[in-house]
């Protein structure tokens, strides 16, 4: 099983005051979906541009099976970053690309390009610079998904696309990932949506990882209660709770642990906690 | 595999700046003709003008090309995205190179040729050096071809050198380096038209016997020069010139 190590790395930009990332350590596993998070300017492209050997960090390692990625072809040829730029020439119409970009991978999936193409309704006869910003996404999403890499990583992937097109990118990724699985890192800030397909959680806050935990570990000690306020109020006492909103008599309380070994109320609901609530008190609480 | 695709990739995108090129000499010649219609000239200079605007072309589009060889970034861009390490790009890169400069010098030898038919061939520096090197027009054909590609070939790589430089910095670094350069140039020109300075470069020049030298190096002799010695020295040259550009594009391009 391959794996990417990221090790010790930081990165430092010229002419600024704080290093962008100080002490970044985390393993990425063949065949998981893992969901990068972080506030705007965590550091999440950077970290994805590192693994992809687009950037140097200014310390640690990437390390593929072991080996530096550094200007290793092997393992360059397994990591795919979708980058939010477009670094496709952008006067190529997209067959073009789609052609060029099967010409430099060996197996790359033609079948589910033109799946896809049909699916997001995608007019492969315009230029690149011509489509919309949610066009030139699609474009970028189509080559990820079709190309043979063990490791792909999007960088906020769905950015500008409507609500029909994020559907069909979800189904896709999900159906693409059963038939052939293999590593996605997708960074986005809409976590709502993806967090029904990730299986692993990286928070990025202040240059190091706040979080990297499986997603069934996180749900199984973050709760959300709800229901008559004294009853949930008695059902958690002595749970030291995230963050609570009432509305007349009825509350809603959440937090993170394991739950009462006491009787659950008939009147008190308990949920799993949504994640984008659990990342938003972290990235809070990691502020103060 | 990537290399080759890579390579095959730039050429595609590098094909438009040939076709600029022969705008420009045509915009060029046009330009020259019109003047002379204006002035009311009479055919024989007008035909005459018509030629010696039609040796400037092959020069013309060299310096066109010359800029779409320079572009780096965009061609870094695309090979990272495709999961290339940087020597591989550079790999690409002088393939890429070696198949422009072959393309451009067709057309230029092409357009030579036509120049030397209208009985120009003294304005052709091949010719200037090499005119009487073979006797066999056949043989002449193909060392003016090699000559003018090994040349075109250093050229080429020494620009995209320099294009590899300037995608090193980001726009502010750019428009430092390129204002260095412009002053630097201006500096030059305003020396090189100064009696005090183009007298002592001259007196240097014939200190360390520099026409000798040259000659020398391009195996330029006044009864028997042969191309040979200049394929050789530009050949090298293009070998140093690939190494540096080998050094600049190992170095971290700036995320924009």
């Amino acid at each position: 099983m391959s794996k990417i190590e990221v090790r010790h790395l930081a990165k430092r930009f010229k002419f600024s005051k704080q290093p962008l990332l100080s002490e970044v350590n985390f393993t990425l596993n063949e065949n998981e979906i893992y969901g990068l998070f972080g506030e705007n300017g965590a550091g999440k492209s950077t970290l994805m541009s590192m693994i992809a050997d687009y950037n140097r960090p200014s310390a640690g390692e990437v390390l593929y099976d072991g080996e530096n990625v550094h200007e290793n072809d092997v393992a360059l040829s397994e990591i795919y970053f979708m980058n939010q730029d477009n670094m496709y020439p952008k006067k190529d119409k997209v067959r073009q690309i789609f052609a060029f970009v099967e010409s430099m991978y060996e197996d790359y999936d033609v079948e589910l390009q033109d799946k896809l193409v049909k699916e997001f309704k995608l007019d492969v006869n315009q230029k690149l610079n011509k489509l919309s910003t949610g066009y030139q996404s699609i474009v970028k999403i189509i080559i990820s998904l079709c190309v043979p890499c063990k490791f792909v990583l999007l960088d906020e992937p769905t950015l500008g696309l409507d609500a029909r097109n994020r559907e069909v990118f979800q189904r896709n990724l999900i159906e693409t990932y059963s038939e052939n699985p293999r590593t996605f890192v997708i960074s986005t800030h809409i976590i709502d949506e993806i967090d029904r397909i990730i299986s692993d959680v990286i928070l990025l806050q202040d240059g190091v990882i706040k979080m990297n935990e499986n997603l069934e570990d996180i749900a199984s000690k973050s709760y959300s209660i709800s229901g008559p306020a004294e009853d949930v109020d008695s059902y958690l006492q002595g749970i030291s709770v995230l963050e609570e909103e009432q509305l007349g008599r009825y509350k809603t309380v959440h937090f993170m642990d394991q739950l009462p070994q006491r009787e659950v109320p008939a009147s008190v609901d308990i949920e799993q906690m949504k994640l984008q609530k659990l990342l938003v008190y972290i990235m809070d609480r990691g502020e103060k | 595999m990537k290399k080759k695709a890579l390579a095959k990739q730039y050429l595609h995108d590098f094909i438009p700046f040939i076709w600029y090129g022969i705008i420009v000499a045509i915009v060029y010649i046009l330009f020259a003709l019109l003047t002379d219609v204006n002035t009311a000239s009479t055919a024989a200079t007008i035909k005459e003008d018509l030629k010696e605007t039609f040796v400037l072309s092959p020069y013309l589009i060299t310096l066109v090309t010359m800029l779409g060889i320079s572009f780096n970034y965009h061609r870094f861009q695309v090979a990272l995205q495709n999961g290339v390490s940087r020597k591989t790009f550079w790999k690409a890169k002088m393939l890429f190179i070696v198949k422009a400069a072959f393309l451009v010098n067709v057309v230029n030898v092409f357009l030579g040729l036509l120049n030397v038919m209208m009985g120009h061939e003294q304005t052709y520096a091949y010719y200037q050096l090499f005119g009487k090197a073979f006797s066999n027009m056949f043989l002449q054909s193909i060392f003016m071809f090699i000559t003018d590609y090994v040349v075109l070939l250093f050229i080429f790589i020494a620009m995209n050198t320099f294009g590899t430089i300037a995608s090193l910095m980001n726009r502010i670094g750019k428009s430092i380096f390129y204002s260095i350069g412009v002053v630097f140039y201006i500096f030059f020109t305003n020396l090189l038209t100064q009696y005090g300075s183009q007298k002592i470069i001259s007196k240097f020049y014939a200190r360390i016997n520099g026409e000798a030298i040259l000659n020398f190096i391009f195996g330029v002799d006044r009864y028997h020069s042969k191309p040979f010695a200049l394929i050789g020295v530009f050949i090298i040259l293009s070998i140093i010139a690939a190494g540096f550009n080998l050094l600049f594009t190992r170095l971290e391009q700036v995320k924009r």
